[in-house]
């Protein structure tokens, strides 16, 4: 028996059972299926849900989406149809699921305190009792029962109408053609398309069920993409999940050169079927497109949470590396294909690497950890950064942890709760940072009696209220200077980027006030800044074992490292050595704020040009020799043998750009 | 529109080739010369809105004539479909557009055979398309309609994994 918050769940008997494979057992075990968007598909969103209806803000009813604590359920290991790009196959035997096992498993959710339930499969609707476990959900008390379908069986009026009756509130269709000959082709399965429409048309005559449309997005439709949301729309469907093609299941193994295309050719397309979600009754969700290819696009990308869903997926992969060091057996070519590169290959492998080796260069502790074990405050200990991030609540509580755990060599950078007087703090020799993010803390130690000495600095986490702040004290900005570092805080959500981060022309007030900028590029404060703390430790990252907990690193790489730059940063002289921004303020504040810069700073020429950028890239690939070109089609960004195609349009950047280069866009 | 005039029948000129032979239908001629390249099909085996779909779909490559043929001994008759590059293509190439047209042929036969086995669904889609249009179809008359059950005997064979369905068993026949 494993527990599961505080329910004893049998997770055996659900594997044994088929109920869940390994993988789904290990995300359950962790209870991240529901928690914060967690394990949940985010493409389906009544806007009667989670948000209110009048509510003309789409960021905040897609966040409340996202925050739905969904339970999916797979009711069927067999499906009617063969999609070419099946993530699935590997799962399916061509059995059904005992239907008692299911509804045990359906009232576990609601237990878990679960609102939504999907029923997924294989193919769902073809389950026997399909219609008797929507009336179990709505029974057990369920808030919205959604089926992810391929819509077919629904073509039967009946099976529509008693479905609806048993409380079906959304089907979400897989139609990934506007066209039958579209649809039957890329579903290998004739018919497909006349059946599965006939199925959405009796769902939506139901008057109850909420029907929208899943697209994979793949070389066969990637140029009809905006006649397939436009064909559907005049169906009466208003909501579109959009999903890019990757590199799992028979997609790449079998169809890989029919499936995956150049996506620099494929930006009009986009760009006409993305310009869909500008009308007011419509709601667009993209799913794992690579994030430089929504520039002016930006309120398209995916909830960066969405990730901890791809790592379920293959927990027992990552999970394998992050314990025993073996690397995902997905690792190699795929990575070039794969959306999850920024988050695995690009920052999970190094991370692990850094711990083994013991040579993070910030850890951050907080005074308040419980250590999971001893072995997890060993492997902490052993580390040798530059940086100790010390969050205590007084100085005597950093005394402490600092006698406690010394890290000797390291500077230290010490938060304290707000309101506690760091004073005694100055004397020690090793304190050389003090983090402070209120106007109260910036008023007491950047001015007056209680003014941090030299050479102290203070950090400050900026907000909105201390930009105000700051940049009416002009005198206070320059007399600090390079003492002074302004960090732009990571959200976590969309809205905290909206409601707390400075507008970049702040930022850029700020650096010319003579403030040193962090985790800000270059380009927008307009001046030199401070590099990102690049690949942090925060203790509570580690297991017992002392080892990353993948659930941990996920959500640290979703808040901390989930950095992108635009296509155009590809032209720009710094581009090696910065970061970005954070996904959440570029979905704030768009790419558009980025400007390539020269070798001396200065912007490049057109280096506004998305447009041509992206044609020079596909022009690039198009010009490789046949072979290299099959290789270079479908990568989630430019190889730097596409890249240096750039130069030719009045580039200055470094001549190297290897693997090592910062992802860009996870 | 270009259009290029062959014999209907009889041996190739001088600088065509006799191709190799194509699944159920033949490419008479080949002249890299011209850009062109004759395929004859049995007329029995592919109706002639079959044939006009596959024309249709490459009209964006190549200039495209129909005619028709009796062979000698007066039984039957022959679709003669003349393909001319809108582009030089060469050898390879014309062989390569012939076999499009050939898989093109397939796939319009294949979606002949599907409108006609969903033809009632079809029209049932367009009835309720116009329907709906017309503001005739509410919601509560559909849900208010008599409990249709048909679907637990899946009349259609909807639910039919598609392993049993389509996939062709060892000996190559349909499952």
């Amino acid at each position: 028996m494993q527990a599961a918050g505080e329910l004893q769940i049998d997770i055996e008997r659900l594997v044994r059972e088929g109920v869940l494979t390994r993988d789904e057992a290990r995300a359950l075990e962790h209870s991240q299926q529901s928690d914060a968007g967690g394990a949940a598909r985010m493409e389906a969103l009544p806007s009667s849900v989670g948000a209110d209806a009048a509510d003309p803000d789409k960021d905040a009813v897609k966040e409340a989406a996202v925050k739905h604590k969904r339970h999916w359920v797979r009711v069927t290991r067999v499906c009617n149809q063969r999609c070419t790009f099946c993530l699935d196959s590997m799962n399916q035997d061509g059995s059904q699921i005992d239907a008692e096992s299911l509804k045990a498993y359906i009232a576990l959710g609601r237990k878990m305190g679960r609102e939504r339930l999907i029923l997924s499969g294989g193919e769902a609707s073809v389950h026997p009792d399909f219609v008797e476990l929507i009336r179990y959900g709505r029974e057990v008390g369920y808030e919205w029962i959604q089926t992810v379908t391929n819509g077919m069986m629904f073509a039967y009026k009946g099976f529509a109408r008693a479905c609806a009756k048993a409380g079906l509130d959304e089907a979400t269709v897989s139609m990934h053609g506007h066209t039958a000959r579209l649809q039957d082709k890329l579903t290998g399965t004739p018919g497909a398309f006349v059946t599965a429409v006939k199925g959405m048309q009796n769902l939506m005559a139901s008057g109850r069920v909420v029907v929208n449309v899943d697209v994979v997005i793949n070389k066969q439709n990637y140029r009809s993409l905006p006649e397939i949301i436009e064909f559907y729309y005049n169906m009466g469907i208003r909501e579109f999940d959009l999903l890019h093609i990757i590199p799992f299941g028979r997609g790449f193994d079998e169809h890989r050169h029919s499936l995956f295309f150049d996506l620099n050719d494929a930006v009009p397309y986009f760009r006409r079927a993305f310009a869909w979600a500008d009308k007011p009754d419509i709601y667009l969700w993209t799913n794992r497109l690579p994030v430089p290819y929504l520039e002016d696009f930006e309120r398209l990308i995916q909830d960066p949470h969405k990730l901890q869903y791809e790592f379920d997926g293959g927990r027992h992969n990552f999970e394998g590396f992050l314990k025993r060091g073996l690397k995902p057996d997905c690792y190699g070519e795929r990575c070039d294909y794969c959306f999850l590169d920024g988050a695995c290959r690009s920052t999970m492998l190094p991370y692990r690497q850094h711990l083994v080796e013991h040579n993070f260069p910030v850890v951050r502790l907080d005074t308040r950890h419980v250590w999971p074990g001893s072995e997890a405050r060993r492997v902490f200990a052993e580390q040798r950064p530059e940086r100790l991030w010390l969050v205590a609540r007084d100085p005597a509580d950093a005394e402490n942890a600092l006698t406690e755990l010394p890290f000797d060599g390291a500077q230290v950078t010490v938060q304290l709760a707000s309101g506690a007087d760091p004073t005694p703090l100055f004397e020690h020799q090793r304190i050389s940072r003090l983090v402070i993010d209120d106007v109260a803390d910036a008023s007491k130690y950047l001015v007056g009696k209680g003014r941090v000495p030299a050479p102290t600095e203070v950090e400050v986490l900026i907000d909105r209220p201390l930009a105000t702040w700051l940049l009416a004290r002009p005198a206070t900005l320059r007399a600090w200077g390079p003492r002074l570092i302004i960090t732009l805080p990571d959200h976590e959500y969309l809205s905290g980027s909206q409601q707390s981060d400075p507008a970049p022309e702040t930022l850029a007030r700020l650096a010319a006030g003579g403030a040193r900028l962090k985790n800000v590029p270059r380009c927008v404060a307009g001046a030199e800044v401070m590099a990102h703390d690049h690949a942090l430790l925060d203790a509570a990252m580690l297991d017992r074992g002392g080892d990353l907990d993948l659930d941990r690193y996920v959500h640290h790489f979703i808040t901390s490292e989930y950095y992108a730059k635009s296509l155009r940063c590809h032209r720009c002289a710094e581009f090696d050595r910065c970061k970005g921004l954070h996904v959440n303020y570029l979905r704030n504040h768009g790419f558009r704020i980025l400007t390539p810069l020269d070798a001396t700073g200065r912007p490049v020429a057109e280096g506004h040009s998305f447009e041509r950028v992206v044609e020079t890239l596909k022009q690039a690939t198009e010009a490789s020799d046949g072979r290299e070109r099959r290789r270079l089609v479908g990568m989630h960004r430019p190889a730097p043998s596409v890249a240096v195609a750039l130069d030719s349009v009045g580039l200055h950047r470094n001549a190297r750009r290897g693997d090592d280069a910062a992802p860009t866009g996870g | 529109m270009t259009r290029i005039t062959m014999p209907a029948s009889g041996p190739p000129a001088t600088k065509t080739r006799n191709s190799q032979r194509m699944s159920r239908h033949d490419i008479e001629n080949l002249d890299p010369d011209t850009n062109t390249a004759t395929l004859a099909l049995d007329a029995g085996l592919y109706p002639v809105d079959v044939i006009y779909g596959a024309a249709y779909a490459l009209i964006d490559k190549a200039w495209v004539l129909l005619d028709r043929t009796t062979p000698e001994g007066g039984k039957g008759h022959r679709f003669l479909v003349h393909l001319r590059g809108k582009m030089p293509l060469g050898e390879v190439g014309l062989q390569a557009l012939s076999g499009a047209f050939g898989n093109e042929l397939l796939s319009q036969a294949l979606r002949r055979k599907v409108v006609k086995q969903n033809n009632k669904i079809i029209e049932e889609i367009v009835t309720q398309a116009i329907a709906g249009a017309a503001g005739a179809t509410l919601p509560q008359d559909f849900m208010e309609e008599d409990d249709d059950l048909d679907f637990l005997d899946d009349p259609l064979g909807i639910a039919v994994p598609w392993e049993e369905k389509f996939k062709k068993d060892k000996g190559g026949k349909q499952a």
